[in-house]
């Protein structure tokens, strides 16, 4: 049966330059990069290099690189460590409500501390408004979070704008770059990011491996304690071949930035367009323009998300419907929700989003089947397009 | 995560879409989720169940379990319908997952209201001096063919989409040579 893997927010395949670069490091160069002896600096050699390459890529310095297990660990160092190491300061956090559930869980634990949080709405396009972020400063707020690209829609925020906001109050900006990396630039000295978190498989790198950004001067308090890698600020023996991995993956990411985006918004501009044309009900959920090429976020009336996916997946077709951390679970989108998005299109929504190495072949068969299937279970359905019983 | 059996049914599932004729016919909405089944039941004189069919929106455990559901109330009595459970329905799918279990309570909801709605009817005829039963037989040929007219009425649809859906193939093809290039 012929597959095609529309799934790529979700996770991407390890590309051959990439596990090139890592596979020696599996068998030739094990050493603990924290040993002393030859074989712990020739891995501590290869960490450095792929912190070199992460800061190379997002202009920072490399001793403000901390690599991490996932994106989600970085998430959790940013909030609770920026909040614990700043308590005397203040104990107010702003994150907005479609942040990542690492974003919004580590808040509900800080909840817990007594820290306060306000979770900003989002318009109807997933936009957080600057004025209400600025309405909701107080004296006492000790850092905002805001991610740069929604994991679900796409749409970027105006993180420069956010971030400048934050300074002059005096407050610390952390950014979840996990969506971001390799579909927009990112300057984190021109941005004004303070903290920001990143993840290697989201871009053609392994699983397992992540990198927090900490500008130098910025007060983080330790995640993980026990060790003294990343020096002193995160414990636990590195997972080298991982992080060459990632060091070669954000390296071709932003070398190939321009040629990849070309082309995935070729793609993608072609399926809505034939979407748009041969299936009637559905609604584009998302910024219009401001938004990463890659990720489609669409609403089909009177479905449901989980039997198209199902049925998708039954031909060959692999997509989401929405966040593979949580779609695992029978809930309702909380980015859709808060964006306003209808219900009946909240219900039917799916992503699909394109990698790098889909072919026109693969998107015409996902059109045909599209079509077929929406056909299909809307021929079952007791809802009609005005939401009433058949 | 769904089982192999489950989602075989849900690739094909039995007694999908409307029933022409029938006396029966229940609905239930989950307001949780939006999940909305649709049970239509058609029985003969001696009050057998001779035909079962739903129309469901909802998850892979939603569709699965109204379509084993209907399956298994062809050649019931209405009497012997109202002991039809969730039970009766894992006979047919095999184990559900925990986290949708409640899809298979949902299914049985909306027969129950399929059975209550009947005996609404029933009684409203009865007065009427009606019977609700005029010439019963299986409508299941009736049905298939409504259904090849839809597929027919789509295609038709589609057709008259086929010759912008071309232009944009075409345009989208000398993009991607062009891309290649």
């Amino acid at each position: 049966m012929k597959r095609v893997y529309l799934d790529n927010a979700a996770t991407t395949n390890c590309s051959n330059e990439v596990l090139n670069e890592m596979l020696p490091v599996f068998n030739a160069v094990y050493g603990n990069s924290n040993s002393l002896h030859t074989f712990g600096r020739e891995a501590s050699a290869i960490v450095d290099r792929a912190r070199d390459r992460v800061a190379n890529a997002i202009g920072a310095k490399s001793n403000e690189i901390y690599f991490t297990s996932s994106g989600t660990e970085a998430n959790n160092w940013a909030i609770k460590g920026v909040a614990r190491a700043n308590r005397a300061k203040g104990n107010h956090i702003i994150v907005s409500k479609i942040e990542h559930d690492s974003v919004l869980e580590s808040c509900k634990v800080l909840e817990q501390e007594g820290f306060e949080v306000t979770y900003l709405k989002v318009d109807q396009n997933g936009l957080v408004s600057l004025a209400d972020l600025m309405h909701n400063i107080r004296k006492d707020t000790i850092l905002i979070s805001i991610m740069a690209v929604n994991n679900e829609v796409g749409t970027i925020q105006n993180i420069k704008a956010i971030a400048k906001t934050a300074h002059e109050n005096g407050i610390v900006f952390h950014t979840d770059a996990v969506s971001a990396i390799g579909s927009v630039k990112i300057d984190v000295e021109d941005m004004e990011i303070d903290v920001m978190s990143m993840s290697a498989h989201k871009i053609y790198g392994p699983k397992g491996c992540g990198a927090l950004y900490i500008k130098n001067g910025v007060e983080c308090s330790n995640l993980i304690d026990g060790g003294t890698q990343e020096r002193g600020r995160r414990g636990g023996t590195l997972n080298v071949p991982a992080i060459a991995g990632f060091g070669k993956a954000i390296e071709i990411a932003m070398r190939d930035i321009i040629v990849n985006q070309q082309k995935i918004k070729t793609i993608r501009d072609y399926f809505v367009r034939q979407i748009s044309q041969r299936i009637q009900y559905i609604r584009v959920n998302g910024h219009p323009y401001q938004k990463v090429q890659g990720i489609i976020n669409i609403g089909f009336e009177m479905v449901d998300a989980e039997s198209l996916l199902m049925m998708l997946d039954l031909e060959g077709i692999e997509v989401s419907t929405g966040s593979a951390c949580t779609s695992g679970v029978a809930q309702k989108s909380h980015v859709l929700t808060a964006m306003g998005i209808p219900e009946e299109y909240v219900k039917g929504a799916i992503r699909f989003s394109f990698g790098k190495n889909i072919s026109k072949e693969d998107i015409d068969y996902t059109i045909d089947k599209l079509v077929e299937i929406v056909g299909k279970l809307r021929a079952i359905s007791p809802v009609t397009k005005t939401g009433r019983a058949k | 995560m769904y089982s192999e059996r489950i989602l075989e049914i849900f690739k094909n599932p039995t007694n999908a879409g409307g029933l022409q004729g029938s006396q029966g016919i229940g609905k239930y909405i989950d307001e949780a989720t939006g999940d909305y089944y649709k049970i239509y039941l058609k029985l003969d004189e001696t009050e057998t169940i001779i035909d079962a069919h739903f129309k469901t929106m909802g998850s892979v455990g939603a569709i699965v379990a109204s379509s084993a559901l209907c399956s298994e109330l062809v050649n019931l009595t209405i009497e012997d319908a109202k002991e039809v459970n969730e039970e009766t329905i894992v006979k047919v799918t095999g184990e559900y997952p925990e986290d949708k279990k409640q899809t298979l309570t949902y299914a049985i909801n909306a027969l129950k209201s399929a059975i209550e709605e009947y005996y609404i009817q029933k009684e409203k005829a009865e007065k009427n001096g009606e019977t609700l039963f005029a010439k019963a037989k299986p409508q299941k040929e009736k049905v298939e063919k409504k259904t090849t007219k839809k597929t027919v009425e789509t295609n038709t649809e589609e057709n008259n989409n086929e010759k912008q859906v071309s232009k944009a193939k075409a345009n989208f093809d000398a993009m991607f040579e062009a891309w290649n290039d």
